[in-house]
């Protein structure tokens, strides 16, 4: 079983309140970009996310292993714990993943992890654009360059 | 805050954190934007209220029952007496909002706590995880008041007889530019632009930086000299779902004390939808 499809079987374990409370979980647990990538935020603002309703940055920079992997960081205020514990979810799933696997994320991610019932139509609207945003960074991070941090990995 | 027309409507961070050791005849309700910013902490005794999965009806684009809203203030511990007391983020814009719908359902003891959320916090005053345990109260079913309340057919009509309008969007959705908020996602207006006659007046207009209101008189000087309205009138406020609106109807309606002012929730993202209604895009009239 997949990371992302066993963090889906955790959500469904649970119901309304509780599984927002798993989100919430998530949110907490969300790890901070390391301090070269948060001296960019408000100098270059290529990071930033504008789909989303709350102020988000995120970088997919080459991992390690010279350039197979990558890694996926995000800054998100702790006024929005919704963004935060969806984008943690993410980070989680895809931990030590490759470009080609996240730019496959399922568009369909907060239908699956039973969200939008409890999330509502107005918040799942700019969520979706969200991770239509991080597959096409993640596209573009295979493509060769990083759009967001050109800087990163060298 | 006693310069305003109705300052009853308005307590302060330092009157709730006195009195949240005493809850008898008072709730703190939490409104906020994001469903789960009250789990993460909010004022020791408060409950929370959300805008969506509380007050909308699950099926229809309406809100609760009379029905679901008893049940809703019985299980929060709210009587029809009780003096209920709302704050949230973004300078109290959904605390507003969920203001104007108690109103709706004639509860008539609301007011906001000036500030909001981040006032509270910056002031660093306690917050917790921990939820209140509150006995429930009896709530009997009450009578639905449209008073606060416009519906598209008394917009259609302000707008033919140039009734007053205030349109609280950012500018760009006013003129048409934008069929949503800057940075925030599509929600389907198929339309932009704004009502034939309205005045536009961003709803952030009347907050200062830290979220309380603006005096009485900088309040004056926008609504009253900018955007023309006169003392006396009966004004209809919209936005794009209703919801900065009611930031603004509470602002004329408690601090400026207009005798009639109503909210039209349907707002951009019904009028914007709809077949063959007036709209006018550009920037307008100088306001």
């Amino acid at each position: 079983m997949s990371k992302l499809e066993d963090i889906i079987s955790t959500f469904r374990a649970f119901e309304g309140e509780m599984r927002l409370q798993v989100l919430l979980d998530y949110a907490n647990r969300l790890p901070k970009p390391p301090p070269e990538l948060m001296a960019t935020i408000g100098k270059n603002d290529a990071a930033r996310v504008h789909e989303c309703m709350t102020p988000v940055w995120l970088w997919v920079v080459p991992g390690s292993e010279g350039g197979k992997t990558v890694k996926l960081f995000v800054h998100v205020g702790e006024e929005a714990p919704t963004v935060r514990g969806v984008l943690s979810v993410i980070v989680h799933a895809y931990e030590g993943a490759t470009a080609d696997e996240i730019a496959a994320m399922p568009e369909d991610l907060i239908e699956r992890l039973g969200l939008s019932p409890v999330l509502r139509m107005n918040r799942v609207i700019g969520l979706h654009a969200m991770i239509k945003r991080i597959k096409r960074e993640a596209s573009a991070a295979r493509a060769g360059a990083s759009p967001t941090n050109p800087e990163a990995g060298r | 805050m006693s310069e305003y027309a109705n300052p009853e409507r308005l307590v302060s961070t330092d009157w709730v954190d006195k009195k949240r050791g005493d809850l008898g005849g008072v709730r703190i309700v939490e409104s906020n934007e994001d469903v789960m910013l009250y789990d993460t902490g909010h004022i020791p005794g408060a409950v929370k209220v959300d805008w969506h999965n509380d007050l909308q009806h699950p099926v229809l684009r309406d809100y609760i029952t009379p029905e679901m809203f008893a049940e809703l203030c019985s299980r929060l511990g709210i009587g029809p007496d009780t003096t209920v007391v709302f704050y949230g983020d973004k300078s109290n814009w959904w605390a507003a909002y969920a203001l104007w719908v108690f109103t709706m359902f004639g509860h008539d003891k609301c007011v906001l706590m000036n500030g909001g959320r981040k006032k509270w916090q910056d002031e660093g005053r306690p917050m917790t995880t921990d939820k209140p345990d509150l006995p429930a109260k009896d709530y009997p079913t009450p009578a639905i008041d449209f008073s606060n309340r416009a519906f598209r057919d008394d917009v259609l009509r302000y707008s033919r007889e140039r009734g007053p309008l205030i349109d609280v969007r950012s500018p760009g959705e006013f003129s048409g530019e934008l069929t949503h908020m800057p940075d925030y996602p599509q929600e389907g207006a198929q339309r932009g632009g704004h009502v034939p006659g309205a005045a536009n007046v961003p709803w952030a207009r009347a907050a200062n930086e830290d979220g309380t209101f603006k005096s009485r008189e900088e309040l004056e000087k926008i609504y009253l000299g900018e955007a023309g309205l006169q003392p006396g009138d009966d004004v209809i406020a919209y936005c794009r779902i209703g919801e900065r609106s009611s930031h603004t109807w509470f602002v004329l309606k408690h601090l400026l004390g207009f005798p009639r002012v109503r909210n039209y929730d349907g707002s951009w993202t019904e009028w914007g939808n709809l077949v063959g209604m007036p709209i006018e895009t550009g920037p307008g009239k100088k306001t």
